[in-house]
């Protein structure tokens, strides 16, 4: 599996569309750290609202998913293209095999990016002159926000699959899923911004990209030792294994259907 | 810190794991080595056993397969020269059973007084001649064994090799008139000087000369001497029917007769002992041929510098 | 060790009522080049893909070694290189990384198998051309050397010859004979050009509308195919009366107006030419021929020849 994972990388030799997402992950950060500098959080809390912003806001939930249907384009759609399979399929290699493979790239490409995109907050904050504070923590977090959005990526990547129309509509319906995404945060965003008291009934609350915008500052801060605890508090104190298992769910239903459509190609 | 815990604890469940793979997979890989052995040992030579560049096995695989395909070679090749002996064997015995049918027949039918006065005279004579003929076959037989087990004793020494060479043609001459075949001689003048044992030098000519005369069909003959880059040249050529494309590289094999002209004068071994000849002179003896418009033979040797 | 290489029962493969292949019984034996023939769309690929286990099959079984495909694949295939159809690698990779990646992905036989590989079909070993600069018969030859790359004893090649220019042609039967003849690899191959196959194969087998209608050894065939006495005459009729009713020669056809074939070999060539020659029927042609190949093809196929 290793071998078989090593070799996935190996394929994405030479694909342009890579270096320049990873170098878009790079330099996009330094905007927003300079700008969360500048708007309210000042020299002390403009590196964690840039990590806020970036990991569990805009950032991330834009960039994984993208990098997904991408992915998906590059490491599962081209290997029908360039008919492959059969020299694979003789080795051999299970389909099924080979799927995971694929996805397990996608997920560790992911944890990159992420990780990308927080080391040149980092960075840029440290440029600026900002203090850093809670690096261990927040490392933690990238890592884990990049996997609990590949997770989240699966529909779309089932999607570009099962629709198998070329690279540029793939990439085209992963940036429209990305989107998606990145709607349901903005909802609760800007409900929040405007005073209002969580409805627990609400189930926008609980879907998860919500989720991990909630999960997000209470796993960073380790908010445990607070005297009292408000409602708005509450909103924030997702534990993590919530997380996890809604995304463990999603993973646990696109993973089945992502091999059903694999196994179904003709070689 | 809960954290740091926790992180440790995966990394330790993480190592864990990846160590019972590798142990898996090396088992694995082991009994594949097993069984793949196991074939091969049954006799399947060409089972080979795979292995990645970077896997703990893989030196060791890979020495398994390099002992596996030197030793089918090696008994590949001991096939066909086992193949090629059992020809050679059948061949020779036919060779010397031929004449010496002919001589028992001849030798009995003079024995029963079957035969008289001139009759008698040609049967003994035809039984003299085919008793030289089987002493010439079993003689040049024996060099031949000597030659290529190496025990055949050449003397070569310093020789003017123009000098040598214009006197072996010398005798060739009168035999070439007697048979009506031209001939063209080109010889340099001298001195070009070649560590030669001149009985070897006159055998692999006369060799040479005599297929050129008796299985070419040709008309005229050729010899031309050059000296070249240090190496002095022997080309004898012939316009005669030449040697077919696909019996060119066997001819210098022993036994072999093209045209399976198993007449009197050819026992097959005489281009083999030729190019041995050569050899041990440190020389070559090489052949081409254009299909019907002859053949050329051409014999190497290094110049001495002077 | 068993005799057969590859061994079928009742192979089916059924595309939903489609045209797929039918009760094949293959025999392929070892250290023999296999010839499947067959029209474009008589089920060949379809055939090889059964044995390399790329799809699965409707009925029957395939037996590799004497062991069962299915549930083995792990061990048989290693021992199989393939090529089938076009080839297929990664555009964006150079001819060696291709190799290199299934290189690390099977295993090889020895360390130095990707660049013997590449020099064996006349590659560079490690250029940096990448594989979508690659011409037809590079890729075709990359194909090849992805095929022995790792030393294989069986080798399953579809239409070799496909798209080769007549020198690429010549060096791909070459090649194949080589391994056959010195490295004692068994070979299938499949074509619809009869003179390639009846130049390379030691067995035949003749698959018509995915059924093999026939497996036979070379040797035997050409003996099959029968020698007979080809007669060009003016009139075919009159000749054919005259060679049953006055030369009781009865085993012969008329091929049309003016053609005759007798297989009667008793026959002798120079009365037939003097009997034709007293009724006055003109004879313009007496060859003695054998089938060919293709001759033997339409008849067992019972159709018009390959395409």
């Amino acid at each position: 599996m290793v071998e078989l994972i090593r070799c996935e990388f190996c394929k994405l030799k030479r694909r342009r569309v890579l270096w320049l997402l990873a170098f878009a992950a790079c330099l996009f950060p330094v905007p927003v750290v300079l700008l969360s500098g500048s708007s309210g959080g000042g020299v002390e809390g403009a590196f964690e609202t840039a990590s806020l912003i970036l990991l569990s806001w805009i950032g991330v939930p834009l960039m994984v998913p993208f990098l997904a249907g991408l992915l998906a384009a590059l490491l599962f759609c081209t290997e029908q293209d360039n008919g492959t399979l059969k020299n694979l399929y003789t080795i051999p290699v299970r389909p099924a095999v080979l799927a995971l493979a694929k996805v397990a790239v996608i997920f560790l490409l992911a944890v990159v990016f992420t990780l990308l995109t927080f080391l040149a907050a980092l960075a840029a904050a440290v440029g600026f002159g900002f203090s850093v504070a809670g690096l261990a923590r927040k490392l933690a977090a990238a890592v884990l926000a990049g996997l609990f959005y590949a997770a989240l990526s699966l529909p779309a990547v089932f999607l570009v699959l099962w629709l198998r129309r070329g690279m540029l509509l793939s990439v085209l319906l992963s940036g429209v899923y990305a989107v998606v995404l990145e709607t349901m945060v903005w909802r609760e965003v800007y409900a929040i911004s405007n005073g209002r008291t969580p409805d627990w009934a609400d189930p926008s609350l609980w879907t998860p990209p919500v989720l991990i915008f909630r999960w997000y500052p209470g796993f960073v801060s380790s908010v445990a030792d607070t005297a009292e605890i408000t409602a708005q508090d509450l909103f924030f104190l997702v534990p993590t294994w919530q997380v996890a298992t809604a995304c463990a769910a999603v993973t646990a239903l696109c993973l089945p259907l992502i091999l059903w459509v694999w196994k179904r190609r003709e070689v | 810190m809960e954290l740091v815990a926790f992180v440790f604890a995966f990394s330790a469940a993480a190592a864990a794991l990846a160590a019972c793979a590798a142990l898996h997979r090396t088992r694995q890989k082991l009994a594949e080595i097993e069984r793949a052995v196991a074939d091969i040992r049954s006799g399947n030579g060409c089972r080979r056993i795979l292995a990645r560049p970077g896997e703990p096995a893989a030196a060791l695989v890979y020495e398994i397969n390099d002992i596996v395909q030197n030793y089918e070679g090696r008994l590949a090749a001991l096939q066909t020269a086992q193949e090629a002996n059992r020809q050679l064997m059948t061949s020779l015995s036919h060779d010397v059973r031929t004449p010496l049918t002919t001589l028992i027949g001849a030798l009995d039918a003079a024995h029963r007084g079957l035969l008289t006065g001139q009759a008698r005279e040609e049967s003994l004579d035809a039984a003299r001649r085919k008793a030289h003929e089987l002493k010439n076959y079993v003689d040049a037989l024996f060099d031949w064994f000597k030659l290529n087990s190496g025990e055949f004793s050449l003397q070569p020494r310093p020789v003017e090799a123009v000098e040598l060479t214009r006197n072996f043609l010398a005798d060739w001459v009168p035999l070439w008139e007697e048979q009506g075949m031209n001939y063209r001689l080109q010889i340099p003048e001298g001195p070009f000087r070649a560590a030669l044992d001149p009985d070897a030098y006159r055998r692999i000519l006369n060799n040479l000369l005599q297929n050129a005369l008796t299985h070419s069909r040709a008309q005229c003959t050729s010899v031309t001497l050059t000296a070249r880059d240090g190496a002095l040249e022997v080309q004898v050529a012939d316009d005669g029917v030449g040697i077919p494309a696909e019996a060119l590289p066997h001819i210098f094999e022993r036994l072999y007769k093209g045209d399976a002209s198993r007449g009197s004068r050819g026992s097959g071994l005489g281009l083999s002992i030729a190019r041995q000849l050569a050899l041990c002179m440190g020389g070559s003896l090489t052949a081409a041929s254009t299909p019907g418009k002859g053949a050329v033979f051409t014999l190497q040797f290094p110049l001495l510098a002077d | 060790m068993e005799p057969f290489v590859i061994q079928t029962h009742r192979l089916t493969k059924q595309y939903g009522g489609q045209a797929g292949v039918f009760d094949l019984d293959l025999h392929v034996r070892r250290g023999t080049i296999y010839g499947l023939l067959g029209r474009n769309g008589a089920g060949k690929s379809t055939t090889m893909k059964l044995l390399l286990g790329l799809t699965p099959p409707t009925a029957g079984e395939v037996l590799l070694w004497g062991t069962p495909l299915r549930g083995h694949e792990g061990e048989l295939l290693p021992r199989i290189g393939s090529m089938i159809e076009a080839p297929g690698f990664y555009p964006n990779l150079t001819g060696t990384e291709n190799l290199q990646l299934f290189a690390a992905l099977r295993g090889i036989p020895r360390r130095s198998a990707v660049q013997d590989a590449l020099e064996l079909v006349g590659l560079p070993y490690r250029d940096r051309k990448r594989f979508s600069q690659y011409s037809m018969g590079m890729k075709q030859r990359l194909a090849i050397a992805l095929a022995v790359l790792h030393d294989p004893e069986l080798l399953i090649l579809d239409e070799p010859v496909n798209g080769l220019d007549p020198i690429g042609i010549a060096e791909m039967r070459d090649f194949i004979r080589r391994l056959c003849k010195e490295q004692g690899k068994t070979v299938l191959l499949s074509s619809h050009i009869l003179s390639e196959v009846a130049l390379l194969a030691d067995d035949v087998g003749i698959i018509d509308h995915g059924r093999l209608l026939e497996e036979e050894s070379m040797a035997v065939l050409e003996k099959k195919n029968r020698q007979y006495i080809r007669l060009d005459v003016s009139d075919a009729a009159q000749a054919a009366h005259l060679l049953e009713n006055t030369l009781g020669i009865r085993d012969f056809t008329a091929e049309d107006d003016h053609t005759l074939c007798v297989y009667d070999l008793r026959s002798d060539p120079a009365r037939l030419a003097q009997a034709l020659q007293e009724q006055g029927i003109a004879l313009t042609e007496l060859h003695r021929c054998q089938d060919t190949l293709e001759d033997y093809f339409k008849r067992v196929t019972g159709g018009a020849g390959l395409g």
